[in-house]
């Protein structure tokens, strides 16, 4: 199962994952999320979770090694659509703020 | 140029030609010599299409005779029938006609009958001969290509009858064996000369007595040993023709054995190290004595097949307090042990990260405080790996608790009466640099009062059919079991979540650690 499918906007790179983003899925996934972030133009990075059914911690590890390469090229990273269990575990880690403040940042026009 | 007619006399040539034209025939050509003639037909070379030349017997220059002579000399035109023309009974060039290949005679001047009939039977041998060779050829093709397919295919093929002898040996199986094609006389010679196993000499024996149905495949590999007395190995397909001739597709598979022994060697060493991990990282739980008579704990702990990134410890901490502990670090494997150890070194009770000696005696952190500098210590790009903590201090002379929560699932508190309340205060996980203040918290243990920590291994944990145990199964076993002694209580609850996965390894560690107050210190 493809657990990466991309889609863009004008100013945004989304990264639509799916199924279950584990331990055994995560080194080829960041792999290739950091070849994307370094090799994209965009100024804005979207991972699209509607897809995810279940998300160990090297899951979450992912996405918060993939904000922090985002910061580090200028770049803004957040997060979209997830679904219940995954809310609930970003919840449940107190991370909800922590994807959310990029996009406040960016909204408000201050720098990550 | 269907049909030639071959004659010097003009005036005959074109009544037989009419006399064609009206039964319906066409392509008609005309010559008045046998050299003419040949030289159209060979000028039509390597693809002639001619279907029946009608020869004149008695011509000025090359005779009828002759010319037959030299077509049936020519192989590519040797299949055209001939029927000779003659004028009178001439017998003996009749019979040197019919020597040299002729099919017919007609005699002139032609009865019309006649002539339509024996031409019409002459042509159906032309059609039959011209399809036998088709035929023939279609044939030969198909065999060449096969021989092709066979001569060039990579694998050995062979054919053993009934009796044990090879019907066919392909070129590959020289390729495999290095042995001649004749060297193939009987399988069990084969067996012999090749396999010192008897284990699969005696498979062969076997194979050959009672070969797989139709339809079926049996896979066998081998070890063999080549002309150089080299241990390789081959793999054998056997399947049974509708004959009932046995056959093998064989493949020398030498290398992809020797990578898989490699890989299982390297896999049985990475296993072997993955248990001295899994060791230490046991052998650093909490050894299950009371250390004092007010307080007792109790531990379960289910590794993970490729361990994971679980510790907990229960300590003292001075004389009147104890800390205790519970973290995750993201992952497993390895590296997440390692991190494990390493925060648990962070926290050793006779460090200064959980007491400050600072002011000549012992004064406990508060936890707040510890997570925070947990925070400083691991940051995320340290290792690139995060971890949820429950960490909590206890006064054993009032049983007042302070407590904080990075990210971890919410501990059940379990009043002496039963009650259940989760301690859903809590802060975001390690590694965030500073991202949010942690927080500590409150809380009052009665005597008979209970606390029951788990990791996120547990409500993950899934059945044969892929259902999570979920939080709601934890809650419930707690529930039923919430006035039991703090180790019966865990008991039952690791209990409930194996029968529940029915033997499903756990994905992640499984940790569990409880505490219960059971006085005050005096």
């Amino acid at each position: 199962m493809k657990r990466l499918t991309l889609d863009a906007t004008d100013h945004a790179l989304i990264l639509g994952l799916s199924g279950e983003i584990i331990m055994d899925v995560v080194p080829d996934l960041r792999t290739e999320i950091e070849r994307l972030v370094a090799e994209t133009q965009k100024t804005r990075l979207v991972a699209d979770l509607g897809l995810v059914t279940f998300m160990d911690s090297s899951g979450v590890g992912l996405l918060i090694g993939t904000r922090r390469l985002c910061q580090e090229q200028g770049k803004i990273f957040s997060l979209r659509n997830p679904s219940p269990p995954i809310k609930k575990l970003l919840d449940m880690l107190r991370l909800t703020e922590f994807f959310a403040a990029d996009q406040a940042n960016a909204s408000t026009g201050q720098p990550a | 140029m269907r049909i030639c007619i071959v004659d010097d006399s003009e005036s005959f040539r074109t009544y037989l030609e009419s006399l064609l034209q009206a039964a319906g025939y066409d392509g008609i050509a005309c010559f008045d010599s046998a050299e003419s003639c040949l030289d159209a037909l060979l000028a039509t070379l390597p693809t002639p299409q001619t279907d029946l030349v009608l020869m004149d017997l008695i011509m000025p220059g090359m005779s009828g005779l002759e010319g037959v002579r030299r077509l049936k000399a020519e192989p590519a035109l040797a299949d055209i029938p001939v029927i000779m023309v003659t004028v009178s009974n001439d017998d003996e060039n009749l019979s040197a006609a019919f020597a040299a290949g002729a099919l017919d005679y007609i005699q002139k001047p032609p009865r019309r009958p006649e002539l339509l009939a024996r031409l019409d039977s002459a042509l159906r041998l032309k059609r039959a001969i011209d399809q036998n060779k088709a035929r023939a050829r279609d044939l030969q093709d198909e065999k060449e290509f096969i021989a092709a397919i066979l001569e060039y295919s990579h694998d050995g093929i062979a054919v053993v009858s009934r009796d044990g002898r090879f019907r066919f040996v392909s070129p590959g199986m020289e390729r495999v064996f290095a042995l001649p094609v004749d060297a193939y006389t009987t399988m069990r010679a084969w067996g012999e000369m090749l396999f010192p196993e008897p284990a699969v000499r005696r498979d062969l024996e076997d194979i050959l007595t009672s070969p797989p149905v139709p339809g079926h495949v049996w896979r066998r590999i081998y070890g063999f040993a080549d002309k150089n007395g080299q241990r390789r190995a081959c793999q054998v397909y056997f399947s049974t023709m509708p004959s009932g001739d046995l056959i093998l597709n064989i493949q020398d598979v030498t290398l992809f054995e020797k990578q898989k022994e490699d890989l299982l060697r390297k896999h049985n060493r990475h296993r072997k190290d993955l248990e001295a991990a899994a060791e230490i990282q046991q052998s650093l739980l909490p050894r299950r004595f009371s250390m004092s008579d007010s307080f007792k704990f109790a531990w379960e702990f289910t590794p993970c097949e490729t361990i994971g990134g679980d510790i907990f410890n229960v300590f003292p901490l001075g004389p009147d307090h104890v800390g205790l502990y519970m973290l995750d670090v993201s992952g497993h494997g390895v590296a997440s042990s390692l991190v494990a150890l390493s925060v648990y070194n962070f926290m050793h009770y006779q460090r200064s990260t959980l007491v400050d000696r600072t002011a000549g005696y012992v004064e406990v952190v508060p936890p707040q405080v510890v997570l925070t500098r947990l925070d400083e210590e691991f940051p995320y790009d340290k290792f690139s790996k995060f971890f949820t903590i429950f960490y909590m201090t206890i006064d054993l002379r009032s049983g007042a608790a302070h407590y904080g929560n990075a990210g971890h699932p919410p501990p059940l508190f379990i009043a002496a009466d039963g009650r259940i309340e989760p301690l859903d205060q809590r802060g975001t996980i390690i590694g965030l640099e500073g991202f949010q203040p942690f927080s500590s918290n409150e809380l009052s243990f009665c005597p008979g009062d209970k606390l029951v920590m788990v990791s996120d291994g547990l409500a993950d944990r899934l059945d044969p059919s892929g259902a999570f145990f979920g939080e709601a199964r934890v809650c419930n076993a707690i529930r039923e079991n919430a006035r039991r002694p703090v180790a019966d209580l865990l008991t039952a609850l690791r209990q409930a979540a194996e029968t529940f996965c029915a033997g499903t390894p756990p994905r992640d560690d499984v940790s569990i650690l409880g505490v219960e107050f059971l006085h005050p210190k005096a």
